[in-house]
């Protein structure tokens, strides 16, 4: 299924631990999840999270001072149908 | 997103190749794992971990070393992680369990060898996996013929120790693992310049035992009648549970379970009800091998439990705490991982009556036994396993299957049959 998906991406895990734990005890959704490879060419820890909580994120963000590089919106296909494995 | 690519060429991997794992890792994730409706909160730390599996571990494995530490890497669950974790070294997993590492295996190693193997040994051979770069010292085991010669071939580019595990069961045997787990200690010890004390073996064999307890305790939730888990994550976690620093990764299990026994008492399953519980057994499913565990759940199944080496064969029984001296503590390493009923042993009816007893406990509808390609032992066993299971009126499947995408659909129509007919 073709949908668009939002993503936090961070210089950092760490970063992207503290925001996570700063959007829990907001109750704001986000999922760690791996940075998808058209946002990035290395490994690495991004947030997945929904468009309407993008406000409040970027509050989070510059309340804590927390880095990030960006939040991309990707249109991903997420098909658990699609049998290929790494 | 952390660049770990100066981490990398300094262990001196092959960069640019290892990209291309990087670059099928998240939508193999995202398919298998952000697919799923429900997951718990907890799982967002296995994650993480698999998100930066190559970064962060290492990492942390390259700044013990930087401490004078020393790294042993291992590739079954026979090895006793109590001993080296006692000589204060840390023990990591260096199974490999993706066709990416495979080529470089063969180029080696008889094509007809288990994808296992031939991945572990591709993975160090063409420099593509940070773990087996780090690893100080490789420590082998006799469980099978193939895993016995590539232990030679990679001996000739790193440090390897050999332990000769019996391939019988007798008091006599358990005595030879005692004494064959004394000789390690020694290398260990000798290795890493450190004493393995009887208190730093207290503390171990407690350390690892924490981890079993987190593990027994995670699988005790999925024979509840509502599912809280899928088999996806479960196995994801057992995969884990070889690479992460045990004292953290037992708090983070014990943590989900929490959520879990939650999720139990509000009567929250991840799977319809009626869905078909099955159990898997066999060969091992080393990381990011998700392919069965995938098709089954997206064929109308649920895995409820792994009678493998990444599942109850890695945690079940724990070793005796209440030992005092190195060598009672010794013998009850011994007689704990003598306890594990691998194929390599003959007889080997204990699996049979584990397999038997484990479907009783998870309520299994259905049993696929699973067979990495080329492995003799687990492929043979099969026979005593599907008629045992037969004759007790237990529907199996039996699958072999290798790390390659291509036996997918195959895998997914007799999954999908498989199914059906418990279904009827």
């Amino acid at each position: 299924m073709q949908k668009t998906q939002h993503y936090v991406l961070f210089p950092n895990h760490d970063n992207a631990m503290r925001l996570y734990r700063e959007l829990k005890k907001l109750g704001v959704r986000a999922v760690i999840a791996p940075t998808p490879r058209v946002l990035s060419t290395c490994c690495g820890v991004s947030l997945l999270v929904e468009e309407k909580d993008i406000g409040q994120i970027k509050a989070c963000i510059g309340e804590h001072g927390i880095e990030v590089l960006k939040i991309e919106a990707i249109e991903r296909d997420i098909n658990p149908m699609r049998d290929k494995y790494c | 997103m952390a660049d770990y690519r100066k981490m990398w060429e300094d262990l001196g991997m092959d960069v640019e190749t290892h990209d291309q794992l990087c670059a099928v890792l998240p939508q193999a994730f995202g398919d298998v794992y952000l697919s799923q409706e429900n997951r718990p909160e907890g799982m967002d730390y296995y994650n993480m971990v698999v998100a930066d599996i190559h970064g962060i571990r290492p990492a942390e494995l390259i700044e013990h070393q930087k401490k004078g530490g020393k790294v042993f890497g291992t590739f079954c669950v026979y090895v006793p992680d109590e001993i080296v974790f006692a000589a204060d070294a840390i023990a990591t997993g260096l199974c490999g369990g993706s066709q990416f590492w495979v080529p470089g295996g063969e180029k080696v190693l008889p094509t007809n060898t288990c994808p296992l193997i031939k991945a572990s040994v591709g993975a160090r051979i063409d420099r593509t996996c940070p773990f087996f770069r780090i690893a100080d010292m490789y420590v082998g085991e006799t469980t099978c013929d193939g895993k016995k010669k590539a232990w030679e071939i990679l001996s000739e580019d790193v440090p390897v120790h050999v332990m000769n595990l019996p391939q019988m069961k007798r008091a006599k045997d358990v005595k030879a693992w005692a004494e064959e787990i004394e000789s390690f200690k020694d290398v260990v010890e000798e290795f890493t310049g450190n004493k393995v004390t009887a208190d730093k073996l207290t503390e171990s064999i407690k350390l690892i035992n924490g981890k079993r307890k987190a593990l027994e305790r995670l699988y005790e939730t999925r024979k509840n009648e509502n599912i809280p888990i899928s088999g996806c994550d479960a196995l994801l976690i057992s995969q884990i549970a070889f690479y992460d620093d045990p004292g953290r990764f037992t708090q983070m299990t014990n943590k989900l379970c929490e959520e879990l026994e939650k999720r139990i008492a509000d009567g929250v399953s991840v799977f319809g009800a009626g869905t078909k519980r099955i159990m898997l057994t066999g060969t091992p499913l080393a990381i990011p091998n998700w392919k069965l565990h995938n098709i089954v759940e997206t064929s109308g199944g649920a895995v409820v439990c792994e009678e493998m080496c990444t599942g109850t064969r890695y945690f079940e029984r724990q070793v005796d705490e209440s030992k005092e001296t190195v060598e009672e503590q010794i013998t009850a390493i011994a007689e704990r991982y003598m306890g594990i009923n691998c194929a390599c042993f003959t007889p080997n009816e204990g699996r049979i009556d584990d397999i038997l007893r484990l479907a009783k406990e998870y309520k299994v509808d259905g049993i696929i036994d699973v067979n990495l390609k080329f492995c003799n032992l687990y492929d043979t066993e099969g026979y005593f396993v599907e008629r045992a299971m037969k004759d007790a009126g237990i529907p199996v499947l039996g699958i072999e299957t290798d790390y390659t995408d291509s036996d997918a659909q195959q895998l997914r129509t007799r999954v999908s049959a498989f199914i059906e007919m418990l279904n009827n």
